[in-house]
């Protein structure tokens, strides 16, 4: 055990933990796994947040660089190799050291190991896997773990490495190609997206393997979608059985116990019956704002992400220049954190609501709205659709109001069925009255004599003006809005 | 009919000891005047409290058997999640966890295992408040704990507002077996020890102070390297300390070594 810490680990701690910030994705979600009773280290499966850095983001794993030694120049990244910084290495030894230490004390929930390019995209992975083996097989750690693959590396060492990690992610880094070609010259799309399809076949072959189905029960697919993937899993169970055919597996415990059982330096298979192959799912992360795509065609990648390639995750990140380079854009402003805001409720709203991007965005109006968040924004441009009565309404009808998320619908759904429910008692149960008070009826009723109006909703939403005060008699902050003859006639 | 007041101790087992005489009173008192239980039995927790008038003071004393059957009353008529949750309602500060969770059962046992789903009812929907409440802190306080190596075992001291030594414990036990551990909570003065891959045992506010100080003082260097990986980690260009305080309020903040 390391007991004294020298300056040199210190500033290598220093450079690498700061090369890695711009990374997002530091959770550690998706997978549930108890201890095993004599190593250290679990998952758990909503993830756990440790610490909170002043930029209000939460820090989940050691989030570190391997080296921020890079071959590349990609024109958004500090470690490119024109630019003129310190570089430095960690050995494996040491990554594993930081990792059991911290994870001990409780600072971190695992590792997220990702690398600058040092020699070459399969060199890196290599080391990668090293330091990852060590940890796993020599210092019995049993936590998260989360590895950036490689661009241009091997399906070899990505297939050895997914039995050792939770998560594999492979940065889209910009959302089209040609962004990517103006932005990182050496990083060619291809080369991302396959060894994304090899992952994600990877993780469906060990799904099949351990009895699942394919990864997910996404809420929605279109069509086309699900019969390619149908045929895909068709094919993953035909090439699984030529795989246990030829190896004579079978899966019975004993025989993943004499394999956990064996020495570390010994056991050279890769494959292992006890684990799965990158549990956790797969993510990817796109940079914002640094070319000129628009939220439309950001949400539209991010549903192509889920649905073709069955990711768990995609992250968005608002693009800092942190180069200072004259050809991108953002010198000197702040972050779009607004827009990375929005997308990520999109994103939400695509992966546990329903929705598609299409019917959040479209050609003709291709940004979200700087002051009411997507969901407000799709509920008064679809007003045909409200109100919705909470005592007969289905599940998806009422995800999709806003104020009302997945807990309280599904815990309206259970009340429902014993009492009649008042206003109040949504309150209780964890609705957004605020806003979902324009959109719902209980027994018929509105909460308050609100019109069902788009420019009146949009207004009151954006102000958050109480309506009950709104309606008052003297109507005084109504005065703006200019009077008709058709107020009267239908007043 | 009278308001019945039961006197408990201040912890787990002195609640479960009142709830099952609360019980064997309701009984009684049905049987006796052949009426509708109206929630007249309150239980209060500790010394303390006030007098209210007509209404009868009882002291409960704890008793271990009452406990166990209690326990398994709720386990066996009502599964192992609603136990779980009224025992995690249990653990909130609230002054009257007690009594609420009381009505909860009184209705429970009416209703059976779905009376979860009876969200519109007061007791019902308060012990639910209870036990989330007490759950969200739990969630907050596992990523928080900071253990601190002394050469000997890993220390960890806190001041949860719920009691969550009984909740969170197992997690650490879990994921550390093969480590020695202390987690102190520093405001119900009492630690749970966990030696090396053996069971875990609690230990009294004197009896942690004697093992505090049979250890030597020793400075701790993760934790400078920890702080250093905290302040590097921090993208200046976001600063946003309002939404760090949302997520990692100020009060958590006095046994994490990073903002110390």
């Amino acid at each position: 055990m390391l007991t004294s810490v020298n300056a040199d680990i210190m500033e290598k701690l220093k450079i690498l933990s700061d090369a890695a910030k711009f990374d997002v994705a530091c959770t550690s979600s998706g997978t549930s796994r108890l201890g095993n009773g004599k190593d250290m280290g679990s998952a758990f499966a909503s993830g756990i947040c440790h610490s909170f850095t002043a930029d209000g983001r939460c820090i989940s794993l050691l989030k570190i660089l391997f080296t921020n030694e890079c071959i590349y120049d990609c024109k958004y990244c500090i470690n490119r190799c024109s630019n003129d910084v310190e570089r430095v290495t960690f050995t494996p030894e040491e990554v594993c050291k930081f990792t059991i230490e911290f994870y001990r004390r409780n600072y971190i929930e695992g590792l997220f190991l990702s690398s600058g390019i040092i020699k070459s995209p399969e060199h890196t992975m290599q080391l990668l896997y090293n330091t990852l083996f060590l940890l796993r097989n020599k210092y019995h750690f049993n936590g998260y773990i989360h590895i950036k693959g490689i661009p241009g590396a091997s399906s070899e060492i990505l297939e050895m490495i997914g039995y050792l990690c939770d998560r594999m992610s492979i940065n889209l880094e910009l959302p089209t190609a040609d962004g990517l070609r103006a932005v990182a010259p050496n990083k060619v799309r291809k080369n991302i997206l396959t060894p994304m399809r090899f992952i994600q076949n990877g993780i469906k072959d060990s799904r099949m393997y351990h009895g699942n189905s394919s990864m997910k029960n996404r809420m929605y697919i279109d069509e086309h979608t699900y019969y390619e993937q149908m045929d895909e899993i068709k094919d993953s169970a035909a090439r699984l059985s030529e795989y246990h055919r030829r190896l004579g597996v079978t899966s019975d415990c004993e025989k993943a116990d004499r394999l956990a059982e064996k020495s570390w330096e010994s056991s050279l298979s890769i494959k292992r019956p006890d684990r799965y192959y990158v549990p956790a799912g797969q993510s990817t992360q796109m940079i914002v704002g640094a070319t000129g795509e628009s939220d439309y065609q950001i949400i539209s990648v991010a549903e192509a992400m889920y649905n073709r390639f069955d990711m768990k995750r995609v992250f968005y990140s608002a693009f800092v220049n942190v180069n200072m380079d004259e050809s991108l854009p953002g010198i000197g402003q702040p972050p779009q954190l607004r827009r990375e805001h929005r997308l990520y409720q999109a994103d939400f709203l695509m992966r546990f609501y329903g929705f598609k991007a299409g019917e959040l965005l479209s050609e003709d109006n291709q940004s979200f709205n700087d002051y009411i968040d997507p969901k407000c924004q799709w509920a008064v441009s679809h007003l045909e659709c409200f109100p919705v009565e909470i005592m007969t309404a289905d599940y998806y009808t009422l995800l999709r109001v806003p104020g009302i998320g997945t807990n309280s619908v599904r815990r309206i759904i259970k009340a429902r069925k014993y009492a009649k429910l008042s206003f109040n008692d949504l309150k209780k149960m964890g609705v957004v009255l605020k806003r979902a008070l324009y959109f719902i009826t209980c027994d018929g009723r509105m909460m308050y004599n609100t019109k069902l109006e788009e420019s009146y909703i949009t207004r009151h939403l954006i102000y958050n003006e109480r309506p009950d005060t709104m309606l008052l008699a003297d109507n005084k902050s109504c005065t703006y809005e200019q009077m008709s003859i058709f107020d009267f006639i239908s007043g | 009919m009278d308001n019945i007041i039961l006197r408990c101790d201040n912890n787990i087992n002195g609640i479960f000891s009142a709830i099952y005489d609360a019980f064997v009173y309701k009984n009684q008192i049905q049987k006796e005047n052949h009426e509708v239980y109206r929630d007249n039995i309150s239980i209060e927790i500790g010394i303390g409290g006030n007098y209210t008038l007509f209404s009868k003071m009882i002291d409960i004393e704890t008793d271990e058997v009452k406990v166990q059957k209690t326990i398994l009353t709720i386990q066996k008529k009502l599964g192992f999640k609603i136990y779980e949750t009224v025992f995690d309602a249990l653990c909130h500060y609230s002054d009257n966890r007690a009594t609420i969770v009381l009505g909860f059962l009184v209705r429970a046992f009416k209703m059976g295992q779905r009376i979860m789903e009876h969200m519109t009812d007061k007791y019902v929907m308060e012990v639910f408040e209870l036990s989330r409440k007490v759950n969200k802190e739990a969630d907050k306080i596992r990523g928080f704990i900071r253990f601190n190596d002394n050469g000997n075992y890993l220390m960890a001291q806190f001041e949860p507002k719920c009691d969550l030594i009984p909740v969170v414990m197992w997690h650490f036990v879990d994921r550390y077996p093969g480590e020695n551990f202390v987690i102190y909570d520093v405001r119900r003065r009492y630690a749970v020890v966990h030696p090396r891959l053996k069971e875990c045992f609690y230990i009294n506010e004197s009896e942690f102070k004697q093992l505090e100080r049979s250890v030597p003082v020793k400075t701790d260097n993760f934790e400078q390297l920890w702080k250093v990986y905290f302040e590097y980690t921090d993208i200046k260009e976001r600063f946003n300390p309002q939404c760090q305080r949302n997520l990692c309020p100020k009060w958590y903040r006095k046994n994490m070594v990073e903002f110390t």
